[in-house]
């Protein structure tokens, strides 16, 4: 008696939580990063909420740093990533991807198209394309990825992610 | 087997499993009330893998501790009160004391496995279950030379979860087995029970002062966790491997002191 108690406790347990997990991923608010979207250096590449072409991709391995500049030229379409909006949010989610190793994001200062040094924290819609932006990274961490280094950027859709990236060797 | 089950004080053994799930229950309500956001699911938050807070820090360190407390001194104590001697008579004793041993091991297996398990089946009914990603989850700091088989931890984060609980419930059964051979040559029940956490003690010891740069971690609460401290694979293997034949051997001894 006492057992068969403990079995139907344990069955109605079992189903609260099947119901409790599928309740949970019906519809959830993230559903991660779906897939890796590769592209090609001038490319035009229509993106949820921003259109981008990256004009060129120039990786420099140094003795300990190695360094990436990449030209991009953007038209925000209303970007949307992690609750914010604009240009801004859009290069902070530019990263000089080296899987698994530390990803950086981009250096501080920009490149706007009138060759004017700019804030990324300034960027908005009116500031003149292509961007010229710059990465650092350590050359101990580039030695030792798994996967080749990339530059990646991640696109947020409704309640998703795709990441874009351009395989830098 | 079912003889040492019955005599098996399943008191001892329900608490230490409370404490395990203790802690972790309590991750989880720490971790509900504070900063989970939309980014995150089961696989960047569970107990494992939130090298952050300090219950994950308290569950390591204890680990040790209790997965030896349900049967670790189960044959010294038994040596002591005589109830050996009864057993003998009705199991052969090579058999015997092979029934401890796998007693030790699997109950200390257990002890570790079902708090785990908890945090991470909890996780899956709190946050929605997909893969994480190397820069959408940049803030949980899993990279290459802090977690070991990497890879599979962005491929497959369940399968890469459930070695991580297989991992730590082995070492929490050869802690118990460690305890238990230990046991039969100190007097003090206590301290017995304690070598375990002694011995884990001293890794961690060591692997703080030894004047190695770089050095790949030795110490259990470096390389367990999922998102651990400079673990390297090959070592965890051979310090999983050090430890089960030190366990092997002593048992060799421990068989021919309890005969006498």
């Amino acid at each position: 008696m006492k057992r068969k108690v403990w079995l139907a406790a344990a069955i109605v347990l079992c189903v609260l939580a099947g119901l409790r997990y599928w309740q949970v991923n019906a519809n959830p608010v993230c559903r991660g990063v779906d897939k890796e979207i590769f592209v090609k250096k001038g490319q035009e590449v229509h993106a949820p909420g921003i259109d981008f072409k990256i004009l060129s991709a120039k990786m420099v391995k140094g003795k300990e740093n190695v360094y990436l500049t990449v030209k991009v030229d953007l038209k925000d379409r209303g970007y949307y990533t992690n609750g914010k909006h604009g240009i801004a949010t859009a290069i902070d989610n530019m990263y000089f991807n080296m899987p698994y190793s530390i990803s950086n994001p981009s250096n501080s200062v920009a490149i706007d198209g009138r060759g004017h040094k700019i804030s990324i924290w300034n960027l908005t819609n009116k500031t003149p394309q292509p961007l010229t932006l710059t990465f650092t990274n350590l050359r101990d961490w580039y030695d030792t990825e798994n996967f080749p280094a990339r530059f990646s950027f991640l696109v947020g859709d409704g309640n998703g992610y795709k990441k874009y990236s351009l395989l830098l060797e | 087997m079912s003889l040492l089950w019955s005599r098996l004080n399943k008191r001892w053994f329900v608490a230490a499993i409370a404490v395990g799930m203790a802690v972790s229950l309590g991750q989880i309500i720490v971790n509900c009330y504070t900063g989970m956001t939309n980014i995150d699911s089961p696989y960047t938050r569970w107990l494992s893998i939130n090298t952050d807070s300090s219950a994950t820090t308290i569950f390591f360190i204890l680990l040790p501790f209790l997965a030896s407390i349900p049967a670790g001194n189960m044959l010294k104590e038994d040596l002591d009160s005589g109830l050996f001697n009864k057993f003998k008579l009705q199991v052969p004793l090579a058999r015997l004391i092979k029934q401890y041993a796998a007693m030790a091991f699997m109950t200390g297996f257990v002890t570790i496995m079902i708090p785990m398990l908890f945090n991470l089946l909890g996780y899956l009914l709190i946050l929605p279950n997909f893969k994480p990603d190397n820069l959408l989850n940049i803030n949980i700091g899993v990279f290459n030379f802090n977690t070991m088989l990497v890879s599979l931890y962005y491929s497959h984060p369940f399968v890469h979860a459930c070695l991580n609980i297989l991992l730590a419930s082995v070492w929490g059964g050869l802690f118990s087995v460690f305890v238990l051979v230990n046991s039969v040559w100190i007097r003090n029940r206590f301290a017995s029970l304690s070598t375990a956490l002694v011995l884990e003690l001293i890794l961690m010891e060591l692997d703080t002062v030894l004047p190695i740069d770089n050095m790949p971690s030795i110490s259990p609460t470096n390389f367990l966790p999922e998102n651990g401290s400079r673990p390297l694979l090959w070592l965890t293997a051979l310090m999983t491997i050090v430890l089960a034949a030190y366990c092997l051997g002593m048992y060799k001894l421990a068989c021919r002191r309890a005969v006498l």
